[in-house]
Parts: C-alpha cells; structure tokens; sequence
C-alpha cells in the first residue's frame, strides 16, 4: 500500500509538473491580442474565454485545429479543382496528405489565465479568438452551412510554393487568407508590415472567415462549383470577367461581415493604415465612410469616370470597361458593395446584424444557384435576391436607395426588380 | 597507429604536457526545431567558459575533464515594432569532457573530444501591442550530449562543437565556436 502510495503520488506530481496530462478544454482563459479603437494603435492585450477549444496546447479545437506547417500547393490545388466535382471532393484532392502538424504552444498559467510564451503561442490565442467570435457572429445571422457544420483548418506560419517539385513560395509573409481549396486558413508570418499582425487582427481574421462564409454559402451546389473551378482553367474574357465580379463581391462582403462581427467599421482601414508602406493605400479604399467609398459607383468604376487620385490604385491599364481588365483590383468594387449594404443598414451595426446580414446569407445561396444555371455573373445577380429577402418596408427601402445611389445602372435597367 | 606513434615520439621527446586549464568565449547557434511546433528558430547564445582537464601523460590516449559556462541567449525576436514578442536569457552549464590524444607537437595539440551536457536558468519573456506589455519569468533547462574538436597553438585555443539534446522541452541542436586561452 505505502509502495502503491508513493508511485501514485510520484505521478501526480509529474503530471502537475508536465501539465501535459490532460488536455486544456474550454471555456478556457488566454491572454490575447484583442482590438480595441480606444487602445493606441487600436490593440492591447487581454483576457479572452476561448469556448471551442479542446486541447489548447496542441491547437485543437471543436470547430477547427490551428496546426503548423500547412503549406498550400498551387500545382495541386490547380489540379484538385479540375478534377473535383464538388467543394468536399477538391478539399480531399487539394490537402492530399499536408494538412501540417500538431503544435506544441509554449504558455504557462498565472493562476487566472494562460498566458502565451512566444510569439507563436500568442498568435494562436489571438487568431483563436478572432476566429471563434467570426464563427459565433455566423451562427448568429443563420448560418446553416459547411461554414458552420464543417471543421477547418488554421495553418500557423503556412506557406504556398508554387509546386511539389518545386517548392518555391510564392507567399510567405504578412497576409492571412482563406485558401478556399484546402478549407483552411493561412496564417503568414510577420515580415514587412507594422502594427498588428495580420494574422492576429480581429478585423482581418473576420474578413477571411468572411471568404468561407461565402464560399461555403454561394458554392455549394455542384452547378455552383462549377462555376467556380473555372477561375483555375483557361475560360473566355466574358468568363473571366465574370469571376472578377465575383471576387470583388466576395471581397465586400468579406469586409462587411468582418464590420458585423467586431462592431469596428474602422477596424480593417485601421489595421491597413498601421501595417505601413504598401498596405497604407489599402486602407483608403476599404474605409466604408471615406472618400473612395462615397465617390465610387458601379458605373463609376466601370467606366473609370471616379477621381483617378481615388480610384488610382483600382487597376486600370486602359481604358474602356475596367471589370474586363485582367489588372482591375476588384478590392475596389467590393467597398462600392459593402458601402452600399452598410447603407441600407443605416450604417448601424445592430441593423446590419439583425437585417442585412441575415438577408445577405440567405441570398448568398440563390446567387450560386443563378451563377450555377447561367454560367455568367453580374450584380444584379446578388443585388436582387438580397433586396427580396429583406422584409418589405423600411429595410428594403433603404436597401433600394442604397442600390440606387451605387448601381442605378442596374436598377434603372430592371435589372433589381424588387427595387421597381 | 599514426595517433599512437606520434605519441610515443612526443612522449619519448619528453614535451611538456598539454595545459590543463582553458578560458573562452563561446558563440552558440541553437536551433530549436521546431519551437511552438511551428517552425525552427535559431537563437545566438554568447558566454564565457572555463575548463579544467585532468592531469595527464602525454601518451596517455583518454583525458577527462569539464567546464563551466555562463551564456547569454537572444532571441527569438518576433513581431512588428508594435507587436512583438522578445526574450532574454541566461543558463549555466555544466559539461563532462571526455578528449582524445590524438596529436601534439611541444605548441600544438589537437583533441578531439566528446561531451554531455546539463543547462539550467533563467528568461525574461515579453510580449508587446502598443502600450501593453506583459513582462515573465520563466525556467530554462536543457541536456545534451556532442562532440567538438580542439585546436591548441601555444596559449591560442579553438574549440567547434556539434551537438544535440533537448532545451525547454524541445529538440535542439546545438553548433558552437568558442576562442580563448589555455594554460
């Protein structure tokens, strides 16, 4: 029995040592980096409850795992998206057997929270939360796709390379992105930019879950896939103007998603504008109530009849339709976009929440089916299901107006029935 | 055979026998692959050591013997100036030293040699967004086991060495230069 005692006791006080025993669960408290507008710099640190997590050590969560060494294959995933039928069939093909590895945080308790020991950790515990609370705020405007219901991935310090036989990045630093093939977020390092990494900003964080958002939403058909994989192949100008629309409608509503789930309409033009050097003029153009915003149209845009000192960074090589130009920044009809959505919500959080991204989700579904059976995108295509799900009254008012100050081409042509 | 008949002309010349004591500034890389699970970082580690081998006839083939070593380490240093995560620290170490007599003249004496080593200390741990700061002490220890070459001109004495072990809880390798006196 003494003998029994004393090995027990020895374990225990290995386990208390290692504390590597059993896994940490949420709800779980970290010190994390967290946004604040009041803050200098808009950010401190601060105590977070991390609900999803079950094994916090190791990265693992109920929702997604942050693993390291996710590295996305551009050969492969060109490969996996000509090949798949289905967003779940590329998923396989695209991760094949990289899906990176376990990490290993280095974080020690201060009796009331775990506190992160490297730059590593600190980003997990930021980006965990970032995440956490994006997913949460899709919950809450209804969502009932793979966004919600499937497990993701989060690669911390993931890179792209162009190939399996040559490995050569072609991405490496001061981005976080949604890598739609592989259903995972990747977490770049820090190299360049200033101020709150990327990959630790709330809004940014936001903003790619965003992308999966509307991937998981509009793409979930196979007739909507298929319109998706043809960004990977050689198609027509029509086409591949098309797909341009597309991402900068995907662009838009990533940035007003990332608007309804912090509550900072200043956040992502903040997080821009402190990153520095080329990330500065990004900021200009994604603040929803500056200038550029309030300056360009649809039409404006299009046509480039917008104040060049505005829209100087929008891509134009020629002139003529600037959607049809393979350097358009299609960054900058996504602000048009959200700009307008953030007025038909009249430019309230609590309404954009409660009405327009509700609206916006259910109609995410009806423009896949479309671009499924038409094989072609354009505005109107997004612009009238939302208007139509909105319920008849003040909202869809507001929504008109808005659709009406931003693309009156559309609506004008009848293009937006419900707006007639 | 060439190790051993150097030594029995050494020996037979009645050279004087090699210094027992050494002093000297090591610069260590080590790689800890991967930290966080993430990635390798490699920290600089700077120090300063002192060694003592046993006394020991020139033809005597095996020398023992040990140092001690103070070392500074820096690094990882991550982040943006706003947001960035830091670290400072400070181990001793201990070594055992097992050398091999594998040449000498009267001035030059060549060693290569063996080595288990145990660290133990200390790092300040700062992590930084904007005004914030959020300052820790943490524990720092490490094991490890390698070899390294000694190269002795007169009092002028250079060491590299190649290890391994585990520092923190984490694989590392350890590649060291160290310069110094011996006497």
């Amino acid at each position: 029995m003494r003998r029994h005692l004393t090995w027990r006791s020895l374990a225990t006080a290995l386990c208390a040592l290692c504390g590597a025993c059993a896994p940490i669960e949420g709800p779980v408290t970290v010190e994390a980096l967290v946004s604040d507008p009041d803050a200098e710099g808009g950010a401190r640190l601060d105590d977070v409850v991390l609900t999803t997590v079950t094994d916090l050590r190791a990265g693992q969560g109920a929702d997604f795992d942050v693993v390291g060494g996710l590295r996305m294959v551009s050969d492969r995933v060109i490969e996996a998206a000509a090949a798949a039928d289905s967003d779940q069939d590329m998923r396989e093909r695209a991760r094949g057997d990289d899906i990176g590895h376990a990490i290993a945080a280095r974080m020690s308790f201060d009796g009331t929270r775990w506190q992160a020991e490297d730059f590593q950790t600190l980003t997990m515990f930021s980006a965990f939360a970032g995440l956490e609370n994006a997913w949460r705020y899709a919950e809450e405007v209804g969502d009932d796709s793979g966004a919600t219901g499937d497990a993701a991935l989060v690669g911390l310090e993931a890179t792209a390379v162009a190939s399996e036989g040559l490995p050569i990045s072609i991405m490496t630093s001061d981005n976080a992105a949604y890598a739609a093939p592989l259903d995972g977020w990747l977490l770049l390092r820090v190299a360049l930019q200033d101020g709150v990494p990327f990959a630790m900003s709330e809004h940014i964080l936001a903003h790619e879950y965003g992308h999966r958002f509307f991937h998981k939403n509009v793409y979930d058909t196979d007739a909507a896939f298929a319109f998706y994989k043809k960004r990977f192949g050689e198609g027509t100008e029509a086409e591949a103007r098309a797909i341009r629309l597309t991402q900068g409608v995907d662009e838009g509503l990533a940035d007003l998603f990332s608007l309804g789930a912090t509550g900072d309409k200043g956040g992502i033009p903040r997080t821009f504008e402190a990153a520095g050097s080329v990330f500065a003029a990004e900021a200009a153009r994604r603040d929803l109530e500056g200038a550029f915003a309030d300056a360009a149209t649809y039409a404006g845009l299009r046509e480039q009849t917008v104040d060049t000192e505005l829209s100087g960074g929008c891509g134009a090589q020629q002139t003529g339709d600037l959607f049809a130009q393979a350097s358009f920044n299609f960054y900058c009809l996504g602000t048009v976009l959200a700009r307008s959505l953030w007025d038909a919500s009249d430019r309230d959080v609590e309404v954009l929440r409660g009405e327009v991204q509700p609206a916006v989700r259910r109609a995410l579904s009806r423009m896949g089916e479309a671009m499924g059976e038409s094989g072609d995108f354009d505005l109107d295509v997004l612009l009238e299901p939302i208007a139509a799900e909105l319920p008849p009254g003040a909202r869809r008012d507001a929504a008109c107006a808005a659709f009406r100050d931003k693309f009156g081409e559309l609506v004008d042509q009848e293009r937006v029935p419900t707006c007639l | 055979m060439l190790v051993s008949a150097l030594l029995l002309v050494a020996g037979a010349t009645g050279e004087p026998p090699a210094p027992v004591w050494r002093l000297d500034l090591p610069v260590a890389l080590v790689a800890q692959a991967p930290a966080s699970g993430v990635d390798t970082r490699v920290v600089p580690w700077l120090g300063v050591r002192v060694a003592r081998m046993l006394d020991a006839p020139n033809d005597q083939l095996l020398v023992f013997g040990g140092d001690a070593a103070a070392m500074l380490g820096f690094g990882p240093n991550e982040g943006t100036s706003k947001v960035r995560a830091s670290r400072f620290g400070a181990t001793l170490e201990g070594r055992g030293l097992a050398a091999l007599n594998a040449f000498h003249t009267a001035t030059v004496w060549v060693r290569p040699y063996g080595y288990g080593a145990l660290q133990a200390g200390g790092a300040i741990s700062t992590l930084s967004a904007y005004a914030d700061q959020s300052l820790r002490l943490l524990p720092v220890w490490g094991l490890g086991a390698g070899a390294g070459l000694e190269l002795t001109v007169h009092v002028v004495a250079l060491r590299v060495e190649l290890g391994a072990g585990v520092r923190d809880g984490a694989f590392a390798l350890d590649s060291r230069l160290a310069v110094g006196a011996a006497f």
